[in-house]
């Protein structure tokens, strides 16, 4: 179903023709035209409900007026159509109905944290009456809470219903009900297991009233006129959301969504939007740390600027070129990037350099990969209105929260097709085509389903489901691939192999259009992609081209190679698949130096760590997974710490090597060499950002690969480790936010009831993985002879429970001794 | 009374002083050999039930069926009077999937006692009348929405559906035909709300009994999104009569728009209250004076109800001359409503009955949209203030207000069920409230004079609450 153009009629408003869409009901569109149409109720996600009466205007057609006011929300337009929005009939029932909505409404504007923000305050001041006529006494009932982050305030709800909508058409949580009848009805919040919430926080910004507020936030951040609100973008994934990034009295206040309509509509996920208090949490740095011996001592910045320059100066003097390894995350900006690589490649004179997180493998990006990441790259507005959505190895809930919502809510509500291929289930299946691979054989499916569509060569009763159901994809078809592509030790083929999988459903659909877009596994890993390969984007700049992965580096510094590991955001230990290579890397280096803004295991293991702003406090470009280029502005907040950008300027200067460039100056390069980068201005960069198309000069040349890798199983009597990249982990930003520490993040060992059952292991109890404790929660959604875990997690490192890659676990409840030692 | 006598439908005038303890002696075909056998469609027909049905199946085209009730003029029973065959003929007939029949047997509004009696003393009438509308509009399953609170009439409806599955009446081969023709009776929890088609359909479909949105009407999109008829159970257990005596027998009867005959239940303030079926037209004053007896010695008519608690009251004797059929009621300033007709005497106070009927509502309100939740909970507060003695001259503008604010402007009848009769008592009654506010306010002066307080009187009790 591809985009379809937009019909428009012509009707008669307050006398006047005006033309709406017909496939929107009138509130919006008159809304939209500046026509002041109250209301409580409806909302653009939501299907009109009719409930607060507040919309209603008179309606003739042809002439002959409608006996009743008709609510507007739920009326769609026509021809003959004539609409009268202010009547003296039309004003009354507003007022009349204003009147209901406030007679139980408690009149405590000044203290309510909605105050400023609330549509029922505007629209009294709007449409009310003025004065209440309501003596008699008011409903109430006693707070309680929602979930981990939200408040219900009864005595301010008005029964729009609005949030009871958000869970049973949009998330399908179904966390809040209506209970009891007429006015003594009240929302009851169901919170299931100890599963946490992904989207709830959307119903605070739904809530017409101050009825649902954020735990974090009532009562101690000010009120909405205080806050200064700067245009940004989210920072855990790659799906690009905009926000609005509130700062008061130099201290962040909060996270609300920022409505753009090709990106998220104003969806915002919960990991997001409550994770601002890392931000100004007193657990970030801001002096930097010299870990030696055993010791660590606090310095002033430009102190461990001196000192490490001295000692990365040493190695250079001793080893001028090659010698020092660059890695960094990928939540940096595009900016920062560029100094690094200058810094790696004018400073250093090294090529052991590479930005984000690997999505290769361990071999390496080359020209074939990245070819085949760019290709049929589309935009989420076009993924979205595809009639057949494909993830191949992705959970779109935990990798690209926002588009997996919205992916549901087109299949639910527009009948769109969603088939998940993946090595587990999830809660984002629920109105989906689940195909299971079983893990570690994710390249030998897809290539079977090529095999299949394409009518020759050998298949797996996997890949023949899988064509089955992409034999017919109708309009067209958009492939989302992620995290469990990046993971596998196959990477490089698998990319490719989608490339494949693209060709023949095209083929076999007769030419349709096929979409493939990776889910990257960070938030500017494109940003990165761009930085690391910037000779084939842009024109050349510089000599060194980057090593091709963080594998490498790691290797190079395993196998003695480098003297020197500049770690950059990259909480390596933790999350890179391989922790021994990392182990071995770290060891083997006479000079570890971490940038960051928060304490992690990694940041403990090199000698110097100097403090680094977090996203919030830099301004820069990212580049999310459809390619739009959105600029990640500075909030208004106080930071102690440097960016990136400045602090390798400093680095640079104290080794006597020069000033490597401003921000400006780095997003002047970019712009200047990159052809298909945005023409704007840093400065006044536009705030809903720019689609690009990135053409890369590549020298690729490859034919398709029919062969399929052998089958891979665990051992008798063992379960395959799955390593799940979830949306709740350590992250830093997360791992250091007050709210998440209270409540109960995923680090379990998720297994199948049966093998639970089989196993004599029950809920609850601790098992050991390798040598990593973790408590068993038996969940339907993995699949029976597998253990999920999460893939980020300090205390229980999913890569040091085996071996890199596929790892069969034989999984024993843990003893008691065992469990206290 | 200008045709003759009333008549019933099963040929047996019925008139009882509590109606439990004469249904268990007198009337009652409740078995399907009783009804096959003694059953009359019409009291001058012969007798033997689920002959129509037969007819139906064997002789008519489902456009057949519709064309004969639209002949027969036969409207709604449940209170909006909507002509049933033309409601019948709006069925999609080219719909690819299922269609439902759903009956409406949530008679819940407060006067009414006719459904009830129809299933439990002839429940084959009930479902003969199913399988002649499920024929008629291809459907082949029927739910019928029985009150939560009418245990007895779904024990029986539940017996009477079994053996009609036993005996191959119901079921996947109707009397040997082939067709499909299903029967769920299906209870509701005991909400008013729910005898609203739509949240009668929310409710069948297992959600909360909230009214849905129209359009899409229940016709084109009903239970589970199928096409669905929603019909009365009067209405449906009309239709053999209809099949059997023809459209004719029906236009013979009743007045030119309202044709046919229609039960009427009397309660109130009358000596021999009960349900007859009357011929429409008939004047109100011979079912209160011949067929309920009169009201009692020495009172005089205050007002009338003519179609339950949701019509506005009609005031004084002018009642008795007002004909009983939907055009007639109108103009007597009322509604036919479900013909649940509750008489007042001068010795109700009007204040009181609006109370209950405010609290009525105000309990039964689904809570869905504001002007009936929060209006009928804010007109039972005012009526209870004033019947403390709290209240005011303003109360009565007041009133007035909220009921602007809920007439025509709720998401569906409920909120103007509450509206009009409180509208019509403080229109047409106003001298009752006057009382008791005159009252409370010389009351409340007196004490203000004897101890210094000032604070309405009522007040008290409800103290302690929190008010803002």
């Amino acid at each position: 179903m591809a985009i379809r153009a937009i019909e428009y009629v012509t009707i008669e408003v307050d006398g006047k023709p005006v033309s709406l869409r017909k496939d929107k009901p009138i509130l919006w569109g008159l809304r939209d035209k500046g026509y002041d149409i109250p209301y409580f109720c409806a909302h653009k996600w939501l299907d009109p409900l009719g409930a607060c009466r507040m919309c209603m205007v008179k309606v003739s057609w042809n002439g002959r007026p409608m006996p009743k006011l008709q609510i507007s929300c739920a009326m769609l337009p026509g021809e003959g159509m004539s609409v009268e929005t202010n009547i003296e009939e039309v004003l009354t029932a507003r007022r009349e109905q204003l009147e209901f909505h406030l007679i139980n409404h408690p009149l405590e504007c000044p203290v309510c944290d909605k105050g400023g923000e609330c549509m029922l305050q505007d629209q009294t001041y709007e449409h009310g009456c003025g004065e209440g006529r309501y003596t008699e006494n008011k409903k109430v009932r006693p707070d309680r809470q929602m979930n981990a982050y939200i408040q219900i305030n009864y005595k301010r709800c008005i029964h729009c219903k609005r949030c009871v909508g958000f869970t049973d058409e949009i998330d399908n949580s179904h966390l809040l009900k209506m209970v009891s009848r007429g006015a003594e009805s009240w929302i009851e919040s169901y919170p299931t297991s100890d599963d946490l919430p992904y989207f709830s926080g959307n119903v605070i910004d739904i809530c017409p009233v101050g009825a649902l507020t954020a735990t974090n936030y009532r009562f101690t951040m000010g009120r909405p006129w205080e806050q200064e609100l700067t245009a940004s973008v989210a920072s855990l994934d790659s799906t690009g959301v905009n926000i609005w990034l509130n700062g008061r009295l130099g201290h962040v206040a909060r996270i609300i969504p920022r409505e753009n309509e090709g990106v998220d509509t104003g969806m915002l996920d919960d990991a997001t939007r409550f994770s601002w208090e890392a931000i100004d949490d007193p657990a970030r740095l801001r002096k930097a740390l010299i870990h030696d011996e055993g010791e660590t001592r606090r310095v002033k910045l430009a102190m461990a600027e001196a000192l490490c320059a001295e000692q990365l100066g040493a190695v250079l003097s001793e080893h001028p070129a090659d010698s020092v390894g660059l890695v960094a995350g990928g939540n940096r900006s595009t900016e920062e990037y560029m100094s690094l690589r200058h810094f790696a490649t004018r400073v250093l004179d090294s090529r052991w350099y590479s930005f984000g997180e690997d999505l290769a493998g361990p071999e390496g990006m080359s020209d074939v990969v990245l070819e085949a990441l760019l290709a049929g790259n589309t935009s989420i507005e076009h993924i979205l209105s595809a009639s057949t959505i494909l993830t191949i190895g992705s959970d779109l809930w935990e990798e690209a929260p926002v588009l997996g919502l919205r992916a549901n809510v087109e299949v639910r509500k527009r009948h769109r097709r969603l088939v998940n291929l993946r090595s587990h289930g999830s809660s984002a299946d629920d109105f989906a085509e689940y195909i299971d691979y079983g893990y570690g054989n994710l390249l030998r499916t897809v290539r079977a389903t090529v095999n299949a569509l394409n009518g020759n060569g050998e298949t797996t009763p996997e890949g023949e489901r899988l064509a089955e159901s992409l034999r017919s994809v109708g309009d067209d078809c958009a492939i989302l691939y992620g995290s469990e592509v990046w993971k596998d030790a196959a990477a490089r083929e698998l990319i490719v192999a989608i490339q494949d999988l693209r060709e023949a459903v095209r083929r076999a659909n007769d030419g349709c259009s096929v979409y493939t877009n990776p889910v990257y596994p960070a938030a500017n890993s494109a940003g990165a992609l761009l930085a690391n390969w910037f000779t084939k984007f842009g024109r050349p700049a510089s000599a060194k081209e980057s090593c091709g992965g963080v594998g490498r580096v790691l290797q190079a510094a395993a196998d003695g190679q480098l003297q020197a590991l500049v770690i950059c955001d990259y909480d390596l230990l933790s999350s890179y698949p391989d922790r021994a290579l990392v182990e071995k890397a770290l060891a083997k280096v006479k000079l570890a130096i971490y940038l960051g803004s928060f304490e992690n295991p990694t940041s403990q293991r090199c000698r110097f760590h100097m403090p680094l702003g977090t996203w919030a406090h830099i301004d820069g470009s990212v580049v999310s997974l459809e390619w739009r280029v959105q600029k990640r502005r500075r909030g208004q907040i106080d930071s102690v710490a440097p960016s990136l950008t400045e602090l390798v300027n400093g680095l640079s200067g104290e080794l006597g090597r020069g000033f490597l460039g401003t921000t400006e100056d780095m997003y002047g390069q970019l712009r200047h060499n990159i052809e298909f980068w945005p023409r704007d201005e840093f400065a006044d960069f536009p705030y809903k950002g720019v689609l690009v198309t990135p053409r890369a000069r590549l020298s690729a040349s490859r034919s398709p690969v029919k062969d399929l890798p052998a089958e891979r199983r665990a051992g008798a009597g063992e379960l395959v480790l799955i390593p799940k990249s979830f949306l709740y982990n350590d992250r830093d930003l997360l791992a250091n936010s007050p709210v998440f520490a209270r409540v109960a993040m995923p680090f379990h060992a998720f297994m199948n009831p049966a093998d639970m059952q089989a196993q004599g292991i029950s809920d609850g109890d601790s098992v050991a993985l390798g040598s990593v404790q973790l408590t068993a929660r038996g969940r339907d959604w993995v699949r029976s002879g597998s253990v999920v875990v999460n893939d980020f997690c300090h205390s229980a490192p999913a890569n040091g429970m085996g071996a890199a890659g596929f790892t069969g676990l034989s999984i024993r409840k843990a003893s008691l001794a065992g469990s206290q030692s | 009374m200008a045709k003759g006598n009333p008549i019933l439908m099963n040929g047996i005038r019925h008139e009882c002083i509590t109606p439990v303890s004469a249904l268990d002696n007198e009337i009652g075909i409740r078995s399907l050999a009783d009804y096959e056998i003694k059953a009359r469609y019409v009291p001058d027909g012969k007798p033997g039930g689920y002959r129509a049905i037969q007819h139906v199946l064997n002789n008519m085209s489902p456009e057949q069926v519709i064309d004969e009730v639209k002949a027969s003029g036969l409207r709604g029973k449940g209170g909006a009077g909507f002509p049933t065959g033309l409601k019948w003929s709006f069925v999609p007939k080219d719909h690819p999937g299922p269609k439902y029949l759903a009956i409406n047997g949530d008679e819940g509004e407060p006067g009414t006692f006719k459904d009830r009696y129809i299933m439990e003393d002839c429940p084959h009438r009930l479902i003969e009348g199913a399988m002649i509308a499920m024929h008629a509009i291809g459907a082949e399953q029927t739910y019928c929405y029985i009150r939560g609170e009418f245990y007895d009439s779904l024990r029986l409806m539940d017996e009477a559906v079994k053996e009609c599955y036993a005996k191959g009446y119901l079921g996947d081969n109707v009397f040997g035909t082939g067709r499909r023709m299903h029967f769920q009776v299906h209870t509701g929890a005991g909400a008013y709300i729910c005898g609203e088609e739509t949240s009668m359909l929310s409710s069948i479909e297992g959600s909360r009994g909230h009214p849905k949105m129209k359009p899409p009407f229940p016709a084109i999109e009903g239970v589970f999104r199928k096409p669905t008829i929603i019909n009365n159970v009067e209405s449906i257990a009309c239709a053999p009569a209809i099949i059997d005596a023809g459209a004719g027998w029906f236009t013979a009867r009743g007045t030119e728009k309202s044709p046919g005959v229609k039960i009427v239940s009397v309660s109130g303030c009358v000596r021999n209250p009960g349900w007859w079926e009357i011929e429409y037209g008939t004047p109100i004053g011979v079912i209160v004076n011949e067929l309920a007896g009169g009201l009692l010695p020495g009172r005089k008519l205050k007002g009338l109800i003519p179609g339950g608690s949701s019509c506005p009251v009609i005031k004084g004797e002018a009642a008795f001359d007002v004909p009983f059929d939907y055009e007639g009621c109108v103009a007597g300033g009322s509604m036919l409503g479900s013909a649940a007709m509750i008489v007042l005497d001068d010795s109700i106070d009007m204040v009181g009955v609006m109370r209950n009927f405010s609290k009525f509502y105000a309990h039964e309100s689904c809570g869905k949209c504001t002007p009936c939740r929060e209006g009928t909970r804010w007109m039972l507060q005012i009526h209870q203030r004033i019947l403390d003695g709290g209240g005011t001259m303003e109360d009565l503008d007041l009133l007035i207000d909220i009921i602007n604010g809920i007439e025509a402007k709720s998401f569906c009848p409920l909120g103007d069920a509450a509206a009009w009769p409180v509208r019509s008592a403080v229109e047409r009654f106003p001298e009752d409230y006057i009382a008791w506010i005159e009252k409370s306010s010389r009351f409340n002066a007196l004490r203000t004079n004897g101890n210094g307080s000032a604070s309405p009187a009522g007040s008290e009790e409800t103290a302690g609450v929190e008010a803002n």
